[in-house]
């Protein structure tokens, strides 16, 4: 519920932006709410400015749909039924009893799927997909763009795309999929003027969106159910919402180990899937810990699962997850999670209603955070006191008053160096910035930076001993006690800080961890025997130790297998294998610093040869801020990592770190990270910064000499 | 050969009269047949036979677990990110600290004249050196890649890489190599004049040669005496220093880095402090069995008993201050992140173990203010050990509690110890309980020469201390 003040603040800002602001509902509310939700659109303006209607094409309802292919498969007269993808004997609702329909059908059943899973196993033929990274075909996006989609590699296992198969099924054998999108588009679709070339590259087919439609005024009667509705609010319980696995999405990426391994955003679980429920609605089943099993009943059929106290979830309904506890599924994820399919029908297939209550005994989550044996009132009392420190955030109006609101939030004593520093660090100096306003979470970075890296997955069990070894995690920290209804969450990616006073550094006997002249902090595999005490006086904990073979190895379960071409594949051939016993940690992509140098130097070389510049000595070829990016960077779909050289004043890092909003966390330690986080700013109406008029810390204190701001150094 | 079963209560003061280090009006002859009967009987009590053959199991078990760990990779512990030490670095500093008492009894004592030494200083030092063994055992085998375990010396090699000085670990590397060599030194020249007269008693071929061997042409001359004596001071001189230097360096592996609950400047004093309380403690819960079963209660006499006992109240005391300074001083360094360290030490997920460490280490050896416990067998024996219990969870809890929970609530985690790990541990008792059964079976336990310099003047006199009659 929101208080009826802020209400009034939301109604103030949006008056204020009217015809720049936009109103959302969810894909889950009802078609009134949509209408509510457009009738505001319509009264604040932004109907042709932020938001677009599109008239849909005509296409049955998919429970109607899903019924009808359920019938035919059971009617003596289908002769074949072809099945392109998806895997509906295992997702589609459980009163279309499609999987039992499927494996009884007389008819030829042919599944094409890029895996072998729960509807090829219950077909009579299977064909092999095509990924589709290795087929031609086009796609159109939700605003009608069409884009031709264009393939990176030759099918690695011979697949078929699903225009080919549907080619060969017409006998139409000899037709390429590339020949038949390269048709369709130039004759059907775009007309003979398209230049395939320009749409090739730009990747859409330009002014192809639909046209917008107009919808009328929404009448007042399309949303009057929602006040009976709301008067009968709040008392409702067992409301079963279905939602889509953030990682496995409907159970498709199943058998991804990257993606198995991955903490979901929010609860930080790996290898399962749980049952999500408020804190009251725990406490009430009789819950003591995360993982104590509830069971959920609806239209008859009995799910247990583990369930999971999600601070801030709706009280009265309970959420599952899609996509886990398949049966027909490859080696990763067999015996993975909990099918909630059975759950679902054609009348209730987002939210249904149910009966939930204590199942019998617990199940283990392996989570990376918010471990359950240390989990104490002090603990969880000192965590409520550490977040403002780590993840500083602001109202707006914190903001306007003291811009650098996140730079006086620690105390900091700034004590004179003994030494000078070593490095001047006058050629390029590698920074990052992470923008907490812009970071959603979602995850996306950890995996770009794992599949860069090869970086290993080590299975649950090793996850339950706290062994994960991705080099960047999201910290998730819920500000408020669980039980709170105004609990917000927070998020922080935490890879390596690149401290240029390392604490890692100094204490390793070996030196296997050292500085270079550019200020990266740089593990040397070769070196290391693994005494984990750089690991111990990591104050970001950031540093992973391969307590086994984590990839091949004289110990390991493949080391009496040779890898495959395409198992090869799929470690990137830049990245060393880190060996049992070595410690390892995120590097900034060294590899691609390396890559992007050579290619600054070529282009110089090139350009020196060609005579249009003269020559520059050696190693001066700077690469130009934006053509370097770091995994996590390159992945992240809001832009909220920043990478590259502090001393170009023209680079958006050396920018953000000048920005107000930039701060380091743990700066009292004096490690001097060079990664730097950007404040979140909120906009709720009233000051977040509690006992502090803004100036009471930090670097403007008097506390010794004042260090030099973190400023890019003049060259 | 009057009792040597009973004990006679010498710990009396009397103004104006010594007590007797020596009971049972032993002579000079008599101390020589007290100690060399040991070695020189065929056979052993039985309890000595129980000893060497559960230690010999435990320690057939330690290479076990050490094969499987090589063979595995250090994830058979149970270690995990945020704690990457547990039960290993736990026990390297618990035995390095063992190992403080032998030297400290040997040359700081030797230095104060104190002559009570003279009972306990041999034993106490092989002590130390098995301790010391069992201690240089765990660094040893922690690391990731053993095979690589060169890599912490410094030596020559074609890619002209020397180890990290800036590292306290490697610091531990020089730090406990020069304390065991020069307490092997020492132990081992104290040895020679005493293996001499094993030599020289020696019945069969094959003893005759090998105490012959080890006691390098040792024949007594005031000349060996005097170079000896020179030596022997000397040693004492270098290895005084160590005793509080090795430790200190110990506490470097934790006091210099950036860790709250690790981060401490008390920590050399407070270390030194506790390892001679724990080696002290460890040196009565040995001198127990031993006195009453190899005969040498006369030479280990309750007044040696009560004078350690005094140690450990001492050095008890100095730990329970060294214990509440902490916290002293993480409430008035205005640091938050030290306050909740220690806060998380007493009443966090780990305060279990801080409260075993706080009850054996400061409330229990306060019964020591009494004469009767100090000389009370039973009461001393039951203290010593509960003292090694609360020493273990000192180090225990200074290295799990802080690294468990450190800055970053995200990376929190537990640990707890594999069977792997518990089997490791109690391995190394076995170790060091087989080195020690073998020593006291076939070297001389009390240091003859020694203990004939500080017989009682009149040794034909009956054993004084008349107290309790």
């Amino acid at each position: 519920m929101i208080p009826a003040d802020a209400a009034r603040q939301i109604a103030k800002d949006l008056a204020g932006s009217a015809g720049r602001c936009v109103i959302a509902a969810g894909a889950r509310q009802s078609a009134e709410m949509h209408a509510l939700a457009a009738a505001l659109n319509q009264a604040l303006g932004n109907v042709g400015k932020t938001v677009r209607y599109f008239a849909q094409s005509e296409r049955p309802d998919h429970a109607a749909a899903i019924t009808a292919a359920a019938e035919s498969l059971r009617s003596a007269d289908t002769q074949a039924v072809l099945i392109l993808g998806g895997n509906p004997a295992y997702d589609a609702p459980a009163d279309t009893k499609f999987a039992e329909a499927l494996a009884a059908s007389s008819a030829q059943t042919i599944h094409l799927s890029l895996e072998f899973n729960d509807t090829s196993q219950r077909c009579k033929w299977h064909v092999n997909r095509a990924h589709f990274l290795e087929c031609w075909g086009d796609v159109r996006g939700f605003d009608g763009t069409a884009s031709i989609q264009q393939p990176l590699i030759a099918p690695l296992y011979d697949g078929k795309s699903p225009i080919e198969l549907l080619l060969w099924l017409l006998g139409d054998e000899k037709q390429s999929g590339y020949d038949a999108v390269r048709e369709t588009h130039q004759t059907a679709f775009s007309g003979t003027d398209l230049n395939w070339e320009v749409a090739l590259r730009d990747g859409v087919i330009a002014n192809s969106a639909w046209a917008a439609a107009d919808v009328g005024r929404v009448r007042l009667e399309w949303v009057a159910a929602l006040a009976q509705q709301a008067a009968g609010a709040g008392a409702t319980t067992g409301d079963v919402l279905f939602a889509l696995d953030h990682k496995v999405y409907d159970g498709r990426f199943a058998n991804n180990g990257w993606l198995q391994e991955l903490p979901d955003p929010l609860t930080k679980i790996t290898w399962d899937n749980a049952a999500l429920l408020s804190y009251d609605d725990a406490k009430r089943l009789g819950m003591t810990k995360n993982g104590d099993r509830v069971r959920i009943e609806c239209n008859g059929t009995v799910v247990e699962l583990p369930g999971y106290i999600l601070p801030g979830h709706a009280s009265g309904s309970v959420t599952v997850t899609l996509g886990y506890g398949r049966s027909q599924v490859g080696a990763i994820a067999r015996g993975v999670g909990f099918s909630v399919a059975a759950l679902r029908s054609t009348s209730g297939w987002l939210a249904a209603h149910g009966n939930v209550t204590r199942g019998s005994g617990s199940h283990t989550l392996a989570t990376t955070q918010d471990h359950h044996a240390i989990d104490t009132k002090l603990t969880r009392e000192r965590e409520q006191e550490v977040i403002p420190l780590l993840v500083r955030e602001g109202d707006l109006t914190d903001f306007a008053a003291h811009p650098d609101f996140a730079q006086h939030v620690a105390h900091v004593f700034h004590l004179p160096q003994l030494f000078p520093e070593p490095t001047p660090y006058d050629g390029y100096k590698w920074g990052m910035s992470i923008d907490l306003n812009a970071c959603t979470g979602c995850s996306t970075c950890v995996v770009a930076c794992q599949a860069e890296n090869n970086i290993p997955v080590v299975g649950k069990a090793e996850v339950l001993r706290g062994r994960e070894m991705h080099w960047l995690r999201i910290d998730r920290y819920f500000r408020g006690q669980p039980q709170d209804a105004d609990v917000k969450v927070a998020f922080q990616p935490m890879p390596c800080q690149h401290c240029e006073n390392a604490p890692c550094e100094q204490v390793c006997p070996v030196a296997a961890t050292v500085h270079d002249t550019e200020g990266l902090n740089l593990m040397v595999y070769n070196r290391c025997v693994g005494t984990r005490y750089c690991a111990n006086n990591c104050p970001y904990k950031v540093r992973r130790f391969n307590w086994f073979y984590n990839h091949n190895g004289p110990r390991h379960p493949r080391s009496r297998q040779e890898l495959t071409a395409i198992q090869k594949m799929g470690m990137n051939p830049d990245v060393t294998v880190r060996s049992r016993g070595v410690m390892e940690k995120c590097s900034f992509c060294i590899q691609r610093i390396s890559q992007a140098k050579i290619t600054a130097a070529n282009e110089v070389a090139k350009r020196v040869t060609a005579g249009e510049i003269p020559a520059v000595p050696a190693g001066v070829a700077p690469i130009a801020d934006g053509l370097l990016l770091t995994a996590c960077q390159q992945a992240c779909p809001t832009q909220a990592i920043t990478f590259g050289n502090l001393n170009d004043h023209a680079a958006q890092v050396a920018k953000n770190a000048a920005d107000p909003r930039s701060y380091t966390i743990l700066e009292e330690l004096n490690a001097r990270p060079r990664t730097r986080y950007m404040a979140r700013l909120r906009n709720t109406g009233h000051s977040l910064l509690k006992g502090h008029n803004g100036h009471d810390h930090g670097p403007a204190d008097g506390h010794g000499a004042p260090a030099k701001h973190e400023q890019p150094a003049h060259s | 050969m009057a009792s040597i079963v009973h004990d006679r209560d010498n710990t009396l003061e009397r103004p104006g009269q010594r007590a007797p280090l020596v009971t049972g009006g032993h002579d000079l002859h008599g101390v020589t047949e007290v100690v060399c009967r040991v070695a020189e009987s065929r056979t052993a009590p039985a309890a000595w036979y129980l000893t060497m053959g559960v230690s010999a199991a435990l320690l057939a078990a330690l290479g076990a677990m050490i094969g499987y760990l090589f063979f595995e990779g250090v994830g058979v512990w149970g270690l995990n990110n945020p704690v990457g030490w547990g039960f290993d670095i736990t026990n390297f500093v618990f035995w390095v600290g063992i190992g403080h008492a032998g030297t400290l009894i040997s040359a700081i004592l030797y230095l104060f004249r104190q002559k009570w030494r003279t009972g306990i200083n041999r034993f106490a030092e092989a002590m130390t050196i098995f301790a010391v063994m069992c201690a240089g055992l765990f660094p040893g085998i922690h690391i990731g890649r053993v095979w690589l375990a060169f890599y912490l010396f410094p030596l020559p090699n074609q890619m002209a890489m020397w180890p990290n000085f800036r590292s306290p670990l490697l610091w531990d590397v020089f730090a406990v190599g020069t304390y065991f060599t020069v307490s092997l030194l020492f132990w081992y020249m104290g040895l020679i004049p005493d293996l001499a007269t094993l030599r020289d008693r020696a019945k069969s071929k094959l003893s005759a040669f090998l105490y012959g061997l080890f006691s390098m042409g040792w024949t007594g001359s005031a000349r060996h005496w005097h170079r000896y004596e020179r030596a022997y001071l000397i040693l004492a001189a270098l290895s005084t220093p160590l005793v509080l230097s090795v430790h200190s360096v110990v506490s470097f592996d934790f006091a210099t880095s950036v860790l709250p609950g690790w981060h401490t400047t008390i920590f050399p004093p407070y270390f030194v402090a506790g390892a001679i309380f724990s080696g002290f403690a460890m040196v009565v819960m040995l001198a127990i069995p031993c006195r009453a079963l190899f005969g040498l209660k006369d030479l280990i006499t309750l007044r040696h008993l009560d004078n350690m006992n005094k140690v450990i109240l001492a050095t008890g005391l100095m730990v329970g201050y060294a214990y509440t300074t902490e916290f002293f001083v993480a409430w008035y360094s205005g640091s938050a992140w030290e306050l909740f360290a220690f806060k998380a030490r007493a009443m966090g997920p780990w305060w279990w173990s801080y409260w075993i460490m706080f009850s054996c280490n400061v409330f229990v050896p306060q019964i020591f203010w009494f004469r009767w416990a100090r000389t009370n067998i039973p009461v001393m024996l039951v203290v010593s050990m509960l003292v090694n219990v609360g020493m273990w969870f000192e180090r225990f809890v200074i290295i799990v509690t802080s690294l468990s929970t450190d800055f970053l609530p995200s990376a929190w985690d537990t640990y707890w110890p594999t069977w792997v790990e518990a089997w490791t541990m109690a391995g190394s008792f076995g170790l060091f309980f087989f080195m020690f059964g073998l020593f006291c079976k076939f070297l001389p336990m009390v240091a003859i020469s020694e203990v004939k310099a500080v017989l009682p003047h009149d040794a034909h006199a009956p054993a004084a201390g008349g107290h309790g009659h």
